[in-house]
This record gives structure tokens, C-alpha cells and sequence, in this order.
């Protein structure tokens, strides 16, 4: 039978009492130094106020008098305790705690991976609802700051040209009753962008790649795609609902894990969106009797440059808008129909210089 | 056993305070990084429960530890309470105002204002709210402590004094610092007895000048070496040193000075900070939690509990006889606010 030396305090005051303390099969009999007195705790009244650590101290308390404390410096009582009520421990405390906060977890990742493999998106609801005006000045600061320092590109010839391509493509549409805006950016990289408003940024360069006015054409239908399906509105409200979902998952602090898992969340849901605006595209294409097949061809002029050298400027275009056999397959199948000329060729090279002064001409 | 004898401290009252360092606070860094990941985050709360159970303990008066009794559900609930009642709405007035104004809007930035000088006066609240959930969840002998004031006349002083900073070129802080330290101080309650804190700003104005003054000359150095490099540059870089040590100085002393003012019952408190070892404990702390990747902050934290312990000291007498049970009410939840706007130290 071991002895323990310690110390009782009652809880009324901070005074305490220093006490033997003597482990029984069911529970501790303490005896006070002092006055000899003897008192005993059993078993299913002891609670500490956190789990009982191995080579640690022991605090305990009495159930039915909350304020008490009984201290005992050893640690081998924590050890004696530990074996004889397993509940003290940590493994009970764990279980009491882990196991709701790894279902709440599963819980929410199931929400989340349904969310993601259903049609319902709760983000497309509330950007669905953000007015137009809003819409478009949100959208024409993101265009400008996409430019950046290079700008617009103004050419008046080149954007006679340019307008001429959008009208037929929006013309032929019965859901473009409201403008298309389309701007060309001074930008050394190949890619294109839509942004909030139907607002659509092209840079240079995808410009001059393009070989014909209808690879560019196919290019603006599938932008347009984006623009119908309210693809950017939408992805500004997920990115805001994400990152908020996150915080507060995360419990306010964000680290790699968290703001790696809302990338992965952002960017499958974008390869699903890039299939939805090339069905647009297509429709599109058909309505306004501009083939598909160059923008078919166009994607894969893109592919064997990449596969050539890893231009990180190529790279760009394919992170935003993945870009897999499946997708041209899925543009080569739908076929052929009647087409009528887009462009004469001087209006053509007029759009290719589209970034010139307007003197150059 | 109803009544207490008090047998414990021998008749000198001689006050005994000590740290012991909690074994395996590496193993239990890399158990809540564990636990993290296998709750999606969620565990946070609890971990950060589970390592101030165990930097409390380590403190001990008389041979007795500290106990830390708050619960990682507290502080989750506290967060989730704050986030509903405070963000959600914060973030639905933004969102409001730019598709009323447009995002380049100058009237967007007009109402914003207030929006920003709200949140700066709930700052000094926060800060008040949670010392006050620490306290009420730090026991010792069963008897618990307290903040006995209102959050919301320290979040005022906290705000308007700041106020003061910029008008006098930074010198209010020392006044400032003091101020606060006043009202925090003589709030605290260890169950019924409060705190005393004996302090003016006259004896922290040398320190604090001599740290501004080398700011104000680094600043010029840098000010100058545009206009000649070989002389400010070198110069910028020794003043950058002085800066270093005056500021760490004037941290010292100032930590000292207010520890060292401040009573309870018949016990008078003392800290020895110095410069150098301070310097030591920042740059140390510094390194394990970037090489940890934040990993072992909580081994940090226990370096600062330790280096703040062994130099304090606690002389004079207490009548621990006399000291009763706290008898406010304990709030639910806890110190949502402070985690929410991310200003917390520990």
C-alpha cells in the first residue's frame, strides 16, 4: 500500500491542508495531516477538469463539491489512477471529442463533394441575383486591372472588325438581348477572359496566333458560353463562400492545407464549366453559320505548342481553361453545316493590327 | 472534509512561485497537427485547450498549479457566435454598398469609415473579453479570478487613447500603456480580492525616449541615403542595431516596472526582464515556429510561459484564509471576438 503526501483545499477559501493519501481498490481515503481526520472519495466522484497524463501531477475534485481540490505532486498516483479508472484518461477524453468532430467533418465533405457532383450550386442562385449595373462595374474594374499598364487596344478599324464578329455571333442568339462587350488587351501571354457584366478580355497575342477570323470567332463563342452561364459571377460568389465556409472550418486561421483544398475545390468545378461553355459555343457557331471546325484545330495549334516547349505564358491559358482531347472530340462531333464568309481579308488584317495606331493603316 | 485548516503554507507566509516545464509539449504539438487534419480544421479549438491545461499547470505557487478548466466547445461556440452576429452582417453591409455605389465608388470608402472604427474600438473590447474568459477559467486551490470591469469601458479608453498616438508623434504610449495596464490590473480579482497596480508613466519617459530617438535617427538615416550612400548607409545599419536594443530596452523595463508595481493582499510582485534575454527568447521563438511551419507554436508559447515564470517573483505575505470564491456569473462561451478579428497571443 503506497502513501501519498498533499494537499485539500476546500474551494470557499484558497487556504488548503496538507493531507496522506492512500489509493484503495474503490477509490482514495484522505487523511489530514493535522487533526487526523479521515475522509473518502470514492471512485465514481473523482473528475479532474482535463485528462490525467502519465508522468504527470494529479488534481483532482469531488464531484458533488464542485470547488475542492486534491493535489498530489507524484506521479505515480496519475499512474495508479490511470489503470484503475480508465476514464480519467485521455483515450476516453479523445473519444468524447474526436469521434463528433471527425463525423461533423465527413459530414460537411459529403455536403461539400455533393454540392460539387450535382447541378445544384448555391453560388450561381446568389450571383444570379446580382443587378446588372453591379454586374458591370465589377466586371470593367477586373477587365482593367487585367489590362493593366498595356490597356485597351483602340484601333478603330480593328474594332469595326471586332464588332462585326460579335454581332453575328450575338445576333444569332434569342438569349443576348443585352450587349456583349469585348475588348482587346495589350498582353504578352495567350488567353482570354470573361469577366462579370458579359464583358470579354482577348489579349494580343491569342489575336495574332489566330490564323482566320473564324478560329478567333469560335474563341469569343466559347467566352460568350462563360458570359450565358454566368460562369465569373458565379465563381466570385463560390470563391467568397468558400474561403468564408473555410474560416470558419478552419477556426479563423488558414494555413497551406485549407487554402490548397479551396483551390482543388475551385478548379474541378471550372472543368465542367469550360464543357458547358463549348456546348454554348457550338450553338452559337451553328446559329451564326461560322464553322467550329478552326476553333477545333485552334485549341490543338495549342496543344502541340505546349507540347513543344513549356511556355509559361501557354501555361496560363491551360490553367484557367483545361484544355483535354475529350473537349476538341467534343467540338469535331458536332458535326458540320452551313457556313457563309465571316471577314474579307483586309478587314481581317485590320483586326490582326487591332493594337496599331491608327496612322499604321 | 467542510472546513480548511490551512496547514499548507508554514506560519512565514513565505510566497513560493515556480515553473515546471510540461513533459512532451513536441509530442502533443504533432497530435493536434494530427487531430487537425483528420477533423478539417475543427480541432483547433481543442487543441488550444489542451496546450493552455498544460502551460497553466506548469505554474506553480506553493508547490500548487494552476488550473486551466475552459473547454474547446467554449471557445468554438464563442467563435461561431461572433461569426453569425458579427461578420455575416459586416459582410452583407459591404457587399450592400458596392452594388449600391459601384467598387471604385469615394462614397463606398465614406461608409466604410465607420465600419473600420467600429471594429478598431471592439479590438480593445476583444482584448478585455479574453483575459476575462482566461481568468474565469484559472483556478488555483479551486478558487478562480476574474475581471470585475466592463469590456466596454476598456474597449472605449483602448480606442480613444489610441486616438492620442498619432497627434503627439508617439509619445502618449508610455501614458497610454499605463492606462490600460491601470484599468486591466484593477479589474483582476484572484475570488474576491483584487489586484493593485501602483503606476505613472514619469518613471517609463527615459527608456521611452532614448528607443524614439533612435527610431527618429534611423529614419533619417534612411531619409538620406538617396542622397549619400556611403556615409547613411553604414550608418543606417548600426542605427538599425541601436534601434533593436533601445526598443528591447525600453520592452524590458517597461515589463519590469509595471510587474513590479503591481500587489496583491500583502504580496508585491517583481520581474527581471533584460534586453538581451529577451532578444534571445524572440529570435529563438521566431526560428522554431517558421522551421516548425508553425507546427510547434505551442513549444513557443511554453518558452514564453517559462522565461516569464522563473523571472517573476512574488514576496510578502497572503492571507490565503481570507480569500472566498469569486461570485460573478460565468459566461458559455468564450472569447469569440478575440479569435475572430485574429489578435490573439496565445
Amino acid at each position: 500500500m503506497r502513501v501519498f503526501t498533499g494537499t485539500l483545499s476546500d474551494g470557499k477559501t484558497a487556504a488548503a491542508d496538507r493531507v496522506r493519501v492512500i489509493p484503495e481498490t474503490d477509490g482514495l481515503r484522505i487523511i489530514l495531516m493535522d487533526t487526523g481526520r479521515e475522509d473518502f472519495w470514492p471512485e465514481d466522484v473523482l473528475v479532474t477538469s482535463g485528462p490525467l497524463l502519465k508522468g504527470h501531477d494529479t488534481l483532482l475534485s469531488h464531484r458533488e463539491q464542485p470547488g475542492t481540490r486534491l493535489h498530489v505532486p507524484d506521479p505515480a498516483l496519475a499512474g495508479i489512477l490511470l489503470q484503475q479508472i480508465p476514464r480519467l484518461g485521455s483515450r476516453t477524453h479523445h473519444r468524447r471529442v474526436l469521434l463528433p468532430l471527425v463525423g461533423l467533418a465527413v459530414l460537411v465533405a459529403a455536403l461539400s463533394a455533393f454540392l460539387l457532383l450535382s447541378d445544384f450550386s448555391p453560388s450561381r442562385i446568389v450571383a444570379g441575383m446580382i443587378p446588372e449595373k453591379a454586374r458591370i462595374a465589377m466586371g470593367d474594374m477586373l477587365a482593367r486591372s487585367l489590362a493593366g499598364k498595356g490597356g485597351f487596344c483602340d484601333n478603330p478599324e480593328g474594332i469595326g472588325a471586332l464588332e462585326h464578329i460579335v454581332k453575328r455571333l450575338a445576333g444569332s442568339a434569342p438569349e443576348n438581348v443585352r450587349p456583349y462587350r469585348v475588348r482587346v488587351a495589350r498582353m504578352d501571354i495567350i488567353n482570354a477572359f470573361t469577366v462579370p457584366g458579359r464583358q470579354i478580355v482577348i489579349s494580343s497575342r491569342l489575336v495574332t496566333m489566330a490564323d482566320s477570323p473564324e478560329e478567333l470567332a469560335g474563341v469569343i463563342a466559347h467566352e460568350m458560353g462563360h458570359a450565358i452561364e454566368i460562369h465569373p459571377e458565379t465563381s466570385l460568389v463560390r470563391s467568397l463562400g468558400i474561403s468564408t465556409a473555410i474560416m470558419l472550418l478552419a477556426g479563423g486561421s488558414s494555413d497551406v492545407l485549407t487554402e490548397t483544398a479551396a483551390l482543388l475545390l475551385q478548379m474541378s468545378y471550372s472543368r465542367k464549366a469550360e464543357r458547358a461553355a463549348d456546348s454554348h459555343a457550338l450553338r452559337l457557331l451553328r446559329a451564326s453559320e461560322i464553322p467550329a471546325e478552326p476553333l477545333a484545330s485552334f485549341f490543338e495549334k495549342l496543344k502541340t505548342e505546349l507540347g513543344k516547349d513549356d511556355d509559361s505564358r501557354l501555361m496560363e491559358l491551360f490553367s484557367t481553361h483545361p484544355l483535354t482531347k475529350s473537349r476538341i472530340l467534343h467540338i469535331r462531333d458536332a458535326g458540320t453545316w452551313p457556313t457563309r464568309p465571316l471577314l474579307d481579308p483586309v478587314r481581317w488584317q485590320a483586326l490582326q493590327h487591332i493594337c496599331d495606331p491608327a496612322d499604321n493603316l | 472534509m467542510a472546513h480548511t485548516h490551512g496547514t499548507a503554507e508554514k506560519q512565514d507566509g513565505n510566497l513560493h512561485l515556480e515553473w515546471r516545464d510540461p513533459p512532451g509539449m513536441v509530442g502533443l504539438s504533432l497530435k493536434i497537427l494530427l487531430f487537425k487534419i483528420l477533423t478539417l480544421g475543427l480541432y483547433h479549438f481543442w487543441g488550444k485547450t489542451e496546450v493552455r491545461r498544460r502551460l497553466w499547470n506548469g505554474i506553480r505557487l506553493n508547490g500548487q498549479p494552476f488550473e486551466y478548466t475552459g473547454t474547446g466547445k467554449e471557445l468554438f461556440l464563442g467563435f461561431l457566435l461572433v461569426t453569425v452576429i458579427l461578420f455575416l452582417p459586416t459582410m452583407a453591409y459591404v457587399v450592400t454598398l458596392v452594388f449600391i455605389f459601384g467598387p471604385e465608388s469615394w462614397k463606398l470608402d465614406l461608409f466604410l469609415i465607420p465600419l473600420y472604427v467600429f471594429f478598431f474600438y471592439l479590438t480593445g473590447v476583444a482584448i478585455y473579453r479574453a483575459m476575462r474568459y482566461r481568468l474565469r477559467r484559472t483556478h488555483w486551490r479551486g478558487i478562480r479570478s476574474t475581471l470585475a470591469g466592463n469590456p466596454w469601458k476598456y474597449g472605449w479608453t483602448y480606442f480613444w487613447t489610441a486616438l492620442t498616438l498619432p497627434f503627439t508623434l508617439g509619445w502618449s504610449y508610455p501614458w497610454r500603456t499605463v492606462k490600460l495596464a491601470r484599468m486591466m490590473t484593477e479589474d483582476m480579482r484572484f475570488g474576491d480580492h483584487a489586484f493593485s497596480l501602483d503606476a505613472r508613466c514619469k518613471p517609463l519617459l527615459g527608456p521611452f525616449a532614448l528607443s524614439w530617438l533612435s527610431l527618429m535617427a534611423l529614419l533619417a538615416a534612411l531619409v538620406a541615403i538617396p542622397f549619400v550612400p556611403l556615409v547613411a548607409m553604414p550608418l543606417a545599419i548600426v542605427l538599425f542595431g541601436v534601434m533593436i536594443y533601445t526598443s528591447l530596452r525600453y520592452r524590458a523595463w517597461e515589463m519590469n516596472y509595471l510587474t513590479g508595481q503591481m500587489g496583491f493582499d500583502g504580496a508585491r510582485f517583481s520581474l527581471s526582464a533584460t534586453p538581451g534575454s529577451l532578444f534571445g527568447l524572440f529570435i529563438t521563438n521566431l526560428l522554431i515556429v517558421v522551421f516548425s511551419l508553425g507546427i510547434l507554436a505551442p513549444v513557443a508559447t511554453m518558452r514564453l510561459f517559462r522565461y516569464m515564470v522563473t523571472r517573476m517573483r512574488l514576496d510578502g505575505n497572503v492571507d490565503f484564509h481570507s480569500i472566498a470564491q469569486a461570485t460573478d456569473t460565468v459566461g458559455r462561451t468564450g472569447e469569440g471576438l478575440i479569435e475572430a478579428l485574429d489578435i490573439d497571443s496565445f
